[in-house]
This record gives structure tokens, sequence and C-alpha cells, in this order.
């Protein structure tokens, strides 16, 4: 078995001189909630659009659920809604549900009794779609997505309207749909919404992959220390002599040490030993949102 | 792969049952079918074209006297000799023979006004109505509302965005649009046959105060079957035209407006371009002429056509067949390549 559920080579998309997607490469691990991150027009909508066959890519390649089946069958095995949930709005939530299980040709009755129950909307089950609020809707797209039990779930921006309430709700559900086999492709321009939920990111900006890897290793990509010590200049020269302290700064009234985490007390030593005194020492954890600040640069104040 | 097009169209039929629009177009059908009906049984109540020919009659007497009278078809059918409403005793020899030639002509000229006036009181009973209702009220009409009914099952899938979510479900894009095109053809059939029900219930309720209804036999139904089929095969590349406009607007309001625009301007053109003598080489080629060809529109009234010689049956067929291949060839061909965005709202 393959042990990327998705694989993107070269893959490029062009529209007339906008180039939303360029040169993608990207490979989402199976059984892993992997984000994808970028401020709007970076190309994540786009991408999921090639993947579910929407859009057609300009050039590269991609495979889905593996290379040895067809796009179509595979597509028969991944749940996924892009950008916000489109139905009929005459139908009801239940009979919008049946058509797309019916559509598929899998399925029973009481499957969709089970996912109006899990998305919370049994009770409006019955009621006209175009009568849903946002977040209901956003609940009847969750359920869509679970049709059929699918190995692969692509969420574009699943939380897009809900309230905090129904937000976190469905962080939880997404985070327990995704700890069993399935893997979760979440596309999100929300940091603190892949922060929570994702194993491992690809951030992008302007249709590029530019960084990706486990969330625990881009949040952690340098360790920092912040201080208040009683004689700023004196502890930068005695800290810069270490070293094993890679950089000492003075931000504002304080100093940011940037140093492993687990040799704090031996900082606390080295100054006590120079004279020096520490009335505050923290340490700090880089942020997606710092992290990202740092890469994307100039696009970066589009993400939330 | 049939089986998956016959399902999908299955599902096709689960939706657009529950829509608004295929149950008024129905309602549009039968109110046109019934108001073409009930003015013709009007019309011919009211005595027909008998009633609303007439020629003035005027003459001089020999002492100076000027003389007019003004008689319809269905006069003269009365009038024995010596009947006319004048004395003509009073007139020179010459003017009684040139107005008892006027009369003759003018009765002449009515025999055929009285013909026609028959023919449409027979197209009025059944089964003639229903060749009648197909031939000029469907064909016209009828082409209109299923132009409506075949922009719209694909056009709104594009505005309200519900093409991306079926097609995540791993639906083939050619197998999809096949399924629209054949519930289409479906429910136009079934609203044709509808509206003929509806038209031929008309029918037997006129036949109780119109003479010279017919029992319908072998030859009458296998006539009906036929222009049943010639009318469906004229839906084929409207239909056809309808689902590429809407696939190349991506939108269903787009979709109808440019297929039934087509379709009125061109009759409007037609209609002035008959006048050149060059148009007539070409004028085989005009789908709405090939149209008006196979279903003898000109046999029929209320029909479009009746400018020039209308394309015998085999050209005109063969003309609607290749329209309906180019242009639906070109729908499946775009709908399978196009990239397929949000909602669009129209």
């Amino acid at each position: 078995m393959n042990d990327f559920v998705i694989q993107t080579n070269a893959l490029t998309k062009r529209y007339g001189h906008i180039l939303a997607v360029d040169q993608l490469s990207l490979e989402v691990p199976r059984g892993r909630i992997f984000g994808l991150l970028g401020p709007n027009g970076s190309g994540k909508t786009t991408t999921i659009g090639m993947l579910l066959g929407l859009v057609r890519p300009t050039s590269g390649s991609f495979s889905l659920l593996g290379s040895g089946t067809s796009h179509a069958e595979a597509l028969h095995r991944v749940g996924a809604i892009v950008e916000q949930p489109y139905f009929y709005p005459y139908l009801s939530g239940r009979r919008n549900l049946a058509y797309f299980q019916g559509i598929s040709g899998r399925g029973s009755p009481k499957e969709l009794d089970d996912l109006l129950e899990q998305v919370g909307l049994a009770d409006r089950a019955g009621d006209r779609f175009q009568t849903y609020s946002l977040g209901m809707k956003q609940r009847l797209g969750l359920a869509y997505t679970l049709l059929g039990d699918p190995e692969l779930l692509i969420l574009d921006e699943p939380t897009n309207g809900m309230d905090p309430a129904g937000m976190a709700e469905v962080r939880d559900l997404i985070r327990s749909l995704g700890s069993s086999d399935r893997t979760v492709l979440l596309s999100s321009h929300l940091l603190n919404e892949v922060e929570q939920i994702c194993d491992s990111v690809a951030i992008l900006s302007k249709g590029k992959v530019i960084a990706q890897g486990a969330v625990g290793d881009l949040l952690h990509p340098q360790e920092q220390v912040r201080l208040r010590t009683s004689e700023d200049a004196k502890a930068v020269e005695v800290l810069a002599a270490l070293d094993w302290v890679e950089d000492v700064r003075i931000e504002g009234e304080a100093l940011i040490v940037t140093a492993p985490h687990d040799r704090t007390s031996e900082l606390s030593e080295a100054l006590g030993r120079a004279g020096v005194y520490i009335s505050e020492i923290t340490p700090l954890q880089v942020s997606l949102e710092q992290y990202f600040l740092e890469v994307t640069g100039d696009v970066a104040g589009e993400i939330q | 792969m049939i089986g998956h097009v016959l399902s999908l169209t299955r599902w096709e039929w689960f939706k657009l049952y529950r829509r608004r629009m295929p149950w008024v177009l129905l309602l549009i059908a039968i109110a046109i079918a019934q108001l073409v009906f009930w003015s013709t049984y009007a019309f011919v109540q009211s005595g027909g074209p008998a009633n609303q020919t007439s020629r003035l009659f005027a003459a001089t007497a020999t002492a100076g006297e000027s003389v007019t009278f003004d008689l319809t078809c269905g006069e003269i059918g009365d009038l024995r000799e010596g009947d006319l409403p004048v004395d003509l005793e009073r007139f020179s020899p010459e003017e009684r023979e040139r107005i008892a030639r006027d009369l003759q002509e003018f009765a002449e000229d009515c025999r055929s006004v009285i013909g026609q006036s028959d023919s449409i009181r027979q197209s009025m009973l059944p089964p003639h109505s229903l060749r009648v209702s197909m031939h000029s009220t469907l064909a016209f009409f009828g082409v209109i509302l299923v132009m409506i009914l075949a922009a719209s099952i694909p056009g709104t899938e594009y505005g309200w965005g519900t093409l991306r979510t079926v097609l995540i479900r791993g639906v083939g894009r050619w197998q999809l649009l096949a399924s629209k095109a054949l519930v289409t053809a479906l429910v136009s059939v079934g609203l044709s046959v509808v509206v003929l029900v509806v038209v031929g219930v008309a029918s037997v309720i006129a036949s109780l105060t119109l003479e010279g209804g017919e029992l319908v036999g072998f030859g009458e139904w296998s006539d009906l079957a036929v222009s049943f089929g010639k009318l469906i095969y004229v839906y084929l590349p409207y239909v056809a035209l309808a689902v590429l406009m809407s696939v190349l607007s991506s939108s269903s309001g787009m979709g109808i407006a440019i297929s039934v625009g087509y379709y009125i301007i061109e009759q409007i053109v037609v209609g002035i371009l008959a006048s050149f003598d060059w148009f007539e080489g070409i004028s085989t080629f005009v789908l709405g002429r090939a149209a008006s060809g196979w279903m003898d529109v000109d046999e029929f009234s209320f029909g479009p056509g009746g400018i020039g010689a209308l394309p015998d049956d085999l050209p005109a067929a063969l003309v609607m067949l290749a329209y309906t291949v180019i242009l639906g060839g070109l729908a499946f061909w775009l709908f399978q390549r196009k990239d397929v965005a949000g909602a669009k709202g129209g």
C-alpha cells in the first residue's frame, strides 16, 4: 500500500497570464490530518479543484489514493467539500444527501440517519436547504463528505461562517474523523485551526509550497528564551561568549536568547557568575503564525 | 456504462420532479394549446371565414341612381335568383351582366373559403385535432418550452454551484450530461403527451357541438404516431442548442435567452431574407426552415414558416440530424473540458 494518498508532481494551473498554481509538488501521508495553509489566492482551492477533477491542470500530474486506480474510481473513495457546500435549495437536507448517495450507487437510508445525527442535523433534516443557516449548511456539507465512509476527506475551509461554538464542534469532529485510518486534507486560511487540528502542514504562497512538514517541527524550528536582567548589555556580552548560544538580541526591555530550552539553567548560572541577576526567564515557542510571517513575508497579512 | 446513465437519469428525475419549473412549463403548454384550440372553436362557431369574407358591389342605375350592397359568403350561399338585396331591373342590361359576372366570381371564391372553413372545423375534431396541435402549437410553442427545460436542467447546476458537488462524487461528466439530455427528452415526450391528451379531451367536448367527427381507424393512429415521432425529432436539435448554450454560458438564464432568442430571431431573419433569390439556395440549411418542412407547417395553421417552398422530409431530417450531432457534440466536448467553479447564481 502506498504511504501517500495524494502525490502531486509539478502540478501547474494557469488562467491566462495568472499563474494560480506553480509547479506544486505535494505529498500527503496516509492516515494523517494534513493542513494546506495559505492566504486567499495562494492556490489552495485551485489545487483541490485539480485533485477532484473540477479544474484541468495546465501541466504536471498527480495521483489520488495511489496510482493503481482511475481518477473516477478514486473519487468514489473520497469525500470532499470545496469552498462552501452547494446543495439543491429546493430539496430538504435529507433528500440532498439521498440524491448524492444515490448517484454514487452506495449506501442505505440508515447511513443517512446516522450521518444527520452525527452532524447534529437530524431535527432539521426535512427542511429545505435554502432555509438553513450557514452553519447548518456546513454541517450538511460535512455529512455529505462522509457519505460512503471515504478513505480520504478533503475539506476546504470547513468552519467558514460558523460561530465559535460551531467551529469548536466541527474541529472536534474533524479530529475524531482523522483519528482512524482515514486521511484528512484540511485547507484553511485560519492558522489556529490548522495548528489545533493538523499533524502536518504545507504552506502555500502564490501557488507554491514554501514550507512543508510536521506541525510540531514547524512550530519549533528554533528554541528561544526571553530574559529580563539587571544589566542587559553585560548579559549580552556573557551569553554571546557561550558557544551553544546561537543568538542574543535586545528586544525592548528584554533579551531574546536563541538556545536549547534544556540548557536554560546553564544560562542562569553563567549570568549569575558574571554578577548579572535575572528577574524573569520565559521559554518561547515560535507560533505557526510567526513562522508563517517569516516564510511568506508580504502576503502574510491576509492570514488570520 | 448505459446502466450508469440510466441510474443517473432516474436521479435526475428525482430532482426534477420536485422542482416547480417543469410543472409550470407543463401548465403553460396546456394553456397555450387550449387557448389556440378554443380560439379556433370560437372562430368556427362564429361562422368562420365564410362570414368574415365579404365583397362590396356597386352599380349605377340608368337614371343616375347609385346603389351599393355588401354580401358575405354566408349570404351568397343562401341567395337564389332574384333574391339580391336590390332590384336589378332598374339597371341597364350591361350593368346587370357585370354584376352577375361579379357575383359568379365571388361565389367561386366563397366555395374555396367555405372549403377552408370546413377544413378548420374538421381540424377541431378528433383525431385531426391532435395532429394539428402537434404540427402547429407544439412544433412552435412546444419547441420554445422544451428549450427552456433543456437549458434549465444543466444551467441551474452552474447557478447553484451543485455541479461541483455532483462531480466530486466521481460521476463521469459525459454520463451526467447524457442523463440530463435523456431526462429532458423524456420529460419533453411526457409534456407533449399530456398536452395532446388535454387537447383530445377538449376536442371530444367540441365535437358534441361540431358536426363531422370521425371514428379513429388504424390509419389515423399510425398517422398520429408518425406525427408524434416527427415532433420529438424536431425537439432534438433545439435541445442540443439549448444545452450547448447553457454549458457555454454556465448559466440557465443565458442558455434560455440565447437559444430562445435565436429561435425567434431566426424566424424574423428568414422572413426578411426570403425576398432574396440567393437565399432560396441555402434556406434548406436553416434549422427553422428544416423543422418547418419536416413538420409540414404549411398544411397547418399557426406554425412558423410559410415563406417560400419548405424543404422536403429527407433533406429536412438530415439538416436537423446534422444540427443535433454538431451542437450536441460541442455541448459534450465543452462540458467535458470546462473547469467548474462555485455558484454563479444565474
